[in-house]
């Protein structure tokens, strides 16, 4: 059953436009309509917006312009008190029940008595499989996220946004979500279900909208999935102004969203190096120590070799352009793009024969991107092998070398990035034409 | 070089702790009927001028100096030892047990004064092997183990090794040959820590173990990229820190009560740790602060019998003083919060 044209809209965002302080503009005049006892996806490129429009729905953040109406009554959303008040309720990605506590402990504790009769009399009528009596800490991620959504029904929601609820669970736990969802789908609830995977997308909901850029790309039924993933995924622009693309068997790029089995195949590229292995990890704070100087976060790095640290740090501050007033500067002190480019900079030029990069030009402008791509390919020229991810395929395509997609804990078969088709690339990337 | 946001950050937040301790110390002082200018003039007399002041302080200052040079160590690797007390009690323990029931005296006091270390340094790495291999968090054990010491010693002092001349519950004084010999008028134990204090530096600020502790402590998610040792960090920081604190309580015992008494665990195995705190866990810092601390310490005790302020706002202080260092952490947050406001 789908619930396009059913009788009133529940919730309505109109021409939303979210500015920050700091000038970014995530919304560009977002609209959406959520109809009673639909699913509506909400998918998009990180940083396409997703999150901070659902914030605004949630009282998070307050809209520059726009307009919500609930139950065609226009509402202003101030809080998330105030959301909960209007009966819609967020899931955030990551659990945050109490994991020594029961499911239903950790309901009655944050919602009291009542709510607890409410998920009693829910699971008895549409007969829902949850497991409420064992600690949380025990249970799988499925599971969780299952008396997460119970829990915000508890609380009398009638809407209930997921926030990529399945970004870490098995197949068969996003079947059992998926169940669990269409069977309160059954009994009027509305849910908005963001995420990066299409295929679950196509399964799970009703109708979906396509955030680009913080723009709405498409807003309709989920039955033209060739579209959906062409209008997700950016990448054409590039197409045609790249004909020189380089290509090398020593550059590999896997492309994909975080999550899908990059940190398994980073550890598998990291053990079996002879010499030193550079690596970059997704989470660049935790390759470096704040506090200590340039020099230091290089010698801490390769301490128990000779090296000359001063000479090192002063060849990767230069040909990183990295802003400080000398070596000497704790790291700390350094903006959040330079200390990126910096440790970038070390590991790949400490690499010896082969360099892993996670992520490495994570919000860096296009300036510093480009230039972290000449230097991996300086260090595919003297001989070293780079093991690239990243989560962009505008990115994979600019920096050439040899592109497989990752999806799920699976590879596909590696494209030189001259050949790659970009409809292609987009379709594995979220989800689609896996064999 | 230049200093880094956070050491701003912390500088600013030691300046705040100590005021708002001197702040509710004067108001004691104040309470009781005292002019707080005319205390600490006293207070700083009585500890630095009188030549018997001044030795009393320098023995509280080598006592507190040597266990706050080891946990400056450990501190540093971000490991909080809170049983220097235990320690150091055990480290009196030790040399009791050389002098009084093996009675080796080849050596004089270099034996008990040894072993005390090595078992003090032993205790403290009992944590830290639990530390290592369970991720039991150090601050409880080594702090229950405080009082596994603490019976121990009065259980030899009440029991075994109770003085049967005098019946009181004190050890018997041990001979001279065992005695640390004074240097240049102050407890031998001075001379200690003004050696110790530059090999500690050195240690942490040109080893490759140093740079390593020092790094665990600043992100230990860094320290694991990068491969280092977690044993050699948790078990061999926690081991340096017991030693010198082991190394205190035989000192003390050999150089300044030459007996064991209930009252040889007196504190200052914590009241280290906000000399070390004070002193930003840098060696070279340490001895400075353990004297003006210990200066504080006894121009206070002496102020008790003068002025009549009680001790007990001595321990208000001593205690507020390192609640707030300790949340000084969560005030760099807050002080940085401010400072990117302004």
């Amino acid at each position: 059953m789908t619930s396009q044209g059913r009788s009133s809209p529940l919730l309505k965002a109109r021409n939303i436009w979210v500015v920050y302080s700091d000038g970014t503009v995530a919304n560009k005049g977002v609209s959406l309509t959520l109809y009673e006892g639909e699913i509506h996806g909400l998918v998009g490129e990180n940083g396409a917006g997703k999150t901070s429009f659902v914030h605004v729905l949630y009282g998070v953040v307050r809209p520059s312009a726009g307009e919500i109406y609930i139950q065609g009554v226009k509402t202003r959303i101030a809080s998330p008190q105030d959301a909960r008040r209007h009966g819609i309720f967020m899931v955030p990605q990551h659990n945050v029940l109490i994991p020594t506590l029961t499911g239903l402990d950790n309901i009655r504790l944050s919602n009291g008595a009542e709510a607890v009769d409410r998920v009693y009399r829910l699971v008895d009528e549409l007969g829902i499989d949850v497991d409420l009596d064992t600690p949380v800490e025990r249970l799988e991620r499925g599971m969780v996220k299952k008396i997460e959504v119970l829990r915000a029904l508890a609380t009398g929601a009638k809407i209930v946004i997921l926030d990529e609820p399945t970004s870490v669970m098995s197949p068969v736990e996003v079947e059992d979500l998926s169940r669990l969802l269409k069977t309160l789908r059954g009994a009027g609830y509305s849910f908005i279900f963001i995420s990066h995977r299409l295929d679950e997308v196509v399964e799970i909901c009703d109708r979906v909208t396509v955030l680009r850029d913080g723009q709405v790309a498409y807003s309709g039924g989920v039955d033209e999935v060739e579209k959906l993933y062409r209008l997700m995924f950016r990448g054409e622009e590039y197409l045609e102004a790249s004909s020189m693309r380089r290509i090398s068997p020593m550059l590999r790029v896997f492309l994909g969203i975080e999550g899908n089995g990059q940190e398994e195949l980073a550890r598998k590229y990291l053990s079996g190096s002879r010499g030193f292995t550079g690596y970059v990890p997704g989470n660049p704070y935790s390759a470096m120590v704040p506090g200590m100087s340039l020099v230091d976060n290089v010698r801490f790095r390769v301490l128990d070799q000779d090296i000359d640290y001063e000479g090192l740090t002063l060849r990767i501050v230069r040909s990183y352009e990295v802003v400080a007033r000398d070596i000497y500067t704790p790291i700390d002190r350094l903006s959040g793009g330079n200390m990126q480019r910096f440790i970038v900079g070390r590991e790949v030029e400490l690499s010896e024969d082969r360099c892993v990069l996670m992520y490495p030009t994570r919000g860096l402008d296009m300036r510093s991107m480009a230039l972290v791509h000449r230097r991996v390919w300086d260090a595919v020229e003297r001989g070293c092998e780079v093991i690239y991810f990243t989560e962009d395929m505008e990115e994979a395509l600019m920096l050439g070398g040899m592109i497989s997609v990752v999806y799920r804990g699976r590879v596909s078969e590696p494209v030189s990035a001259d050949e790659a088709d970009v409809d292609r690339l987009k379709m594995l990337m979220s989800g689609i034409g896996w064999s | 070089m230049e200093l880094s946001p956070m050491q701003i950050y912390r500088g600013v937040a030691t300046i705040l702790a100590v005021s708002i301790a001197v702040a509710v110390y004067s108001g004691v002082i104040i309470l009781y009927g005292g002019d707080p200018v005319e205390a600490y003039t006293k207070m700083f007399r009585n500890a630095f001028l009188d030549p018997y002041g001044l030795r009393e302080t320098m023995r509280l200052a080598s006592a507190l100096g040597i266990i706050s040079l080891g946990l400056s160590i450990v501190f540093r690797a971000g490991l909080w030892n809170i049983g220097a007390e235990g320690q150091y009690v055990l480290g009196g323990l030790a040399a009791g047990y050389v002098v009084y029931v093996l009675g080796l005296q080849q050596g004089g006091p270099l034996a008990p004064l040894l072993i005390g270390a090595l078992t003090g340094g032993l205790y403290a790495a009992i944590p830290g092997v639990l530390r290592w291999r369970l991720g039991v968090n150090e601050v409880l054990t080594t702090l229950m183990l405080n009082y596994v010491a603490l019976y121990l010693l009065y259980y030899v002092v009440y029991g075994v090794w109770r003085d049967p001349q005098t019946g009181f519950p004190v050890t018997p004084e041990i001979p001279g040959a065992y005695r640390l010999p004074e240097v240049g008028g102050f407890v031998g134990g001075l001379a200690i820590m003004l050696l110790i204090a530059p090999a500690l530096y050195y240690l942490l600020f040109h080893t490759r173990y140093g740079f390593k502790l020092r790094v665990y402590g600043l992100n230990r998610e860094a320290a694991e990229y990068a491969g280092y040792d977690r044993r050699a960090i948790i078990v061999g920081g926690l081991f340096i820190s017991g030693l010198l604190a082991g190394l205190a309580g035989a000192g003390d015992f050999l150089g300044s009560y030459y007996r064991l008494m209930p009252r040889f665990s007196s504190g200052l195995g914590y009241t280290a740790i906000i000399v070390a705190l004070l002193a930003y866990n840098h060696p070279l810092i340490v001895p400075i602060a353990s004297i003006l601390f210990a200066g504080f310490l006894y121009g206070s005790y002496t102020l008790a019998i003068v002025a009549d302020i009680p001790t007990e706002a001595t321990y208000l202080m001593t205690g507020l003083l390192l609640a707030m260092l300790v949340s000084t952490q969560y005030m760099e947050r807050w002080i940085g919060w401010l400072a990117r406001r302004l």
